[in-house]
């Protein structure tokens, strides 16, 4: 059923990405309702899949009940599309930035394809291991920090395209219809403000779970590396910004390495981790 | 909308009658742009009956009497032109009345007036709301005027059933070109493209502080939608305190001299160069200490010839930098973009005009009736 309805959530979200891109290259006015409710729709679907999956989840082991399902990878994609394209209409409509779909819609969708594409929907029971209070809300708060963190990355890229385009002296279509420098910086240094103590806190009660279950903090596990450089590169982007002023540019290409490091994370060090054989 | 007496109905009738013509309803227009005409038959035609849109439009009143049921006329900088309502033989005689008023030597001047009748007055009447026969293509000022002209001629009743439908199409058709087609889209002049610039770097334009330096035209000209745009704070600076006084008393602001000039920048957001100088004022030796710690971008606008800012300062992170060229090529690609837009507009004028036409003749009809 969630292939179905995720399926249905993707086509939805590349139609949007789509009419955000009209709305870009053709500056077609119109095309801005139509890219958000058409991500509205997709969300709808996309949650409606979801709370489908948790049921199915919650029925199939009641022990689990407390949890949702995103021990594995098809799960964890879904959850982290859903709520990057939540952070995403939510930022398009407070900030009013029309042009944002045309950034943060392929992150969203990638990890919606991959999902379909490279994963089974199967559902499986959590592991024995991972029934603790900790990790109900440990896997959640890394998610959504995620999404935030995609959203983020985001709006660093679209931060850095206006850059070169007006540092060029030759600013094309795009520099009109992306914001100003300074509306993208402070949004980019909010979002990080937002997800970077969630992340910290993350990890934190990650360690405390592991320290239950596996009988150790810290194990300088391949995940558990890949998250600490995560966490120092967003912190010292923030420490930067904060103590010497750092603002634009190097902020953004910063940004832009703590969202490899992400990628780094959630898939190549979960490969290479020898505990983390589940999400 | 401008609500006048006699607004007409909308005709729903779209077939052209086949009666005839009446004969005392036809539109006309009479006039000179900055095409055909020079300047000084436009101030000369400006100028006529005291200079006043009014006064003009009465003495053509009691000029033509009878011959003339409505009148409107549009005066600018770079038009003058009569929108009459009457007889067939009224657009000649408005063009030979103009002539004999106005001081016409050659015989190319004397054709610079030009008179369209009916459809031709009505295709020329929509081009021009468009901003199609303007002199910069798809300018927006010209609907204003167009509108204020109409305003003028509805307050003092000489405006009717033809000019009302007329002249609201018009102003319909006009805002209607600007929005389908790109016709009026991009700046084309340097101080709009320069603030439209610095609105993509800074946020709020409330925060910025800007420094002028050096007290030159073509800098105050190239900053003025700058200045006139609310800015935290205006510093001038110039050679002599004197004149950065001056300017500082005009504009409201600070006045500083050159010996400032680090000190400024510093402060600044936005920076105007142009000063008369054979070398670079503004070097990477200079900016780079003062960038060290700066939060916010630093756009410089370096309209000097030379230029007052090292070419080798546009590579440093958080700097912006254009020249008087830099601003002159975006304005040209923008103009480029316009001109490219124009077959669009003419195509949406064609169709605006044939559905319109046959209501207007049915108009017409109506009124001989």
């Amino acid at each position: 059923m969630e292939t179905m309805t995720l399926s249905l959530s993707c086509v939805l979200s590349c139609a949007a990405f789509l009419a955000s891109c009209l709305y870009l290259f053709k500056r077609t006015p119109q095309a801005i309702g139509v890219w958000k409710t058409l991500l509205a729709a997709s969300v709808g679907i996309h949650l409606i899949g979801f709370i489908l999956r948790t049921a199915d989840f919650w029925a199939l082991s009641p022990v689990d009940r407390f949890f949702l399902p995103v021990n594995t990878f098809f799960g964890a994609l879904s959850f982290l599309a859903l709520v990057t394209n939540l952070f995403c209409l939510k930022l398009a409509h407070k900030h009013n930035i029309s042009v944002l779909g045309v950034f943060v819609l392929p992150i969203s969708l990638a990890a919606q394809a991959a999902a379909l594409a490279f994963f089974a929907a199967t559902i499986q029971p959590l592991d024995e291991k991972m029934h603790s209070a900790l990790n109900i809300i440990h896997p959640l708060i890394l998610m959504s920090t995620y999404g935030t963190l995609a959203n983020a990355f985001a709006v660093a890229g679209a931060f850095l395209i206006q850059d070169w385009q007006i540092k060029s002296r030759r600013p094309g279509e795009f520099c009109w219809q992306i914001p100003s420098l300074e509306v993208l910086d402070r949004l980019n240094s909010r979002l990080m403000l937002i997800a970077v103590p969630l992340l910290a806190l993350g990890i934190l009660l990650g360690s405390l779970w592991a320290r239950g279950a596996w009988g150790r903090l810290w194990g300088w596990d391949a995940k558990e590396i890949a998250s600490l450089v995560t966490l120092l590169i967003y912190t010292s982007n923030i420490t930067m910004r904060w103590a010497f002023g750092w603002r634009g540019r190097w902020s953004a290409l910063m940004n832009l390495l703590g969202f490899a490091s992400i990628l780094l994370t959630f898939f190549v060090a979960d490969l290479a981790s020898k505990v983390h054989d589940y999400l | 909308m401008i609500i006048c007496k006699d607004t007409p109905t909308t005709l729903t009738d779209s077939s052209i009658p086949a009666l005839g013509m009446p004969t005392g309803s036809h539109l006309h227009i009479v006039g000179t742009n900055h095409k055909t005409g020079s300047i000084q038959m436009r101030e000369a035609l400006a100028k006529l009956w005291g200079g006043n849109i009014k006064g003009a439009m009465q003495a053509m009143r009691s000029r033509f009497g009878g011959r003339q049921s409505e009148i409107c006329i549009l005066s600018t900088c770079n038009r003058y032109e009569i929108y009459a309502v009457g007889d067939p033989g009224l657009g000649r005689d408005i063009k030979t009345a103009l002539l004999a008023e106005v001081p016409v030597v050659t015989q190319d001047e004397a054709q610079a007036l030009y008179a369209y009748q009916d459809e031709d007055a009505l295709d020329h009447l929509f081009r021009v709301a468009s901003g199609l026969d303007s002199m910069v293509i798809g300018e927006t000022e010209i609907l204003g005027q167009v509108k204020n002209a109409y305003e003028v001629a509805c307050s003092l009743s000489y405006t009717k059933g033809i000019l009302n439908t007329v002249m609201q199409k018009s102003l319909y058709v006009g805002k209607k070109t600007r929005t389908q087609t790109e016709l009026s889209r991009g700046k084309i002049s340097v101080a709009s493209v320069a603030l439209d610039l610095a609105t993509k770097i800074y946020a709020d334009f409330n925060t910025v502080t800007i420094a002028v330096v050096g007290a030159g035209a073509m800098g105050l000209e190239t900053a003025r939608n700058l200045l006139h745009s609310k800015p935290k704070s205006k510093i001038f600076l110039s050679r002599t305190l004197e004149r950065a006084e001056a300017l500082a008393t005009e504009f409201g602001g600070t006045a500083k001299t050159l010996e400032d000039l680090p000190e400024v920048i510093t402060a600044s957001d936005i920076l105007v160069t142009q000063l008369a100088t054979e070398t670079p004022v503004i070097t990477q030796a200079l900016l780079k200490p003062l960038l060290h710690g700066r939060q916010r971008a630093l756009f410089i606008l370096d309209i000097a010839m030379p230029r007052n800012v090292a070419e080798d300062v546009a590579t440093l992170s958080g700097v912006y930098l254009y020249n008087l060229n830099d601003l002159k090529d975006i304005c040209d690609a923008n103009m480029r973009n316009r001109s490219g837009e124009v077959d669009k507009a003419v195509a949406l004028i064609r169709q605006e005009l044939s559905k319109f036409l046959p209501n207007y003749f049915r108009r017409l009809l109506t009124i001989s009736r």
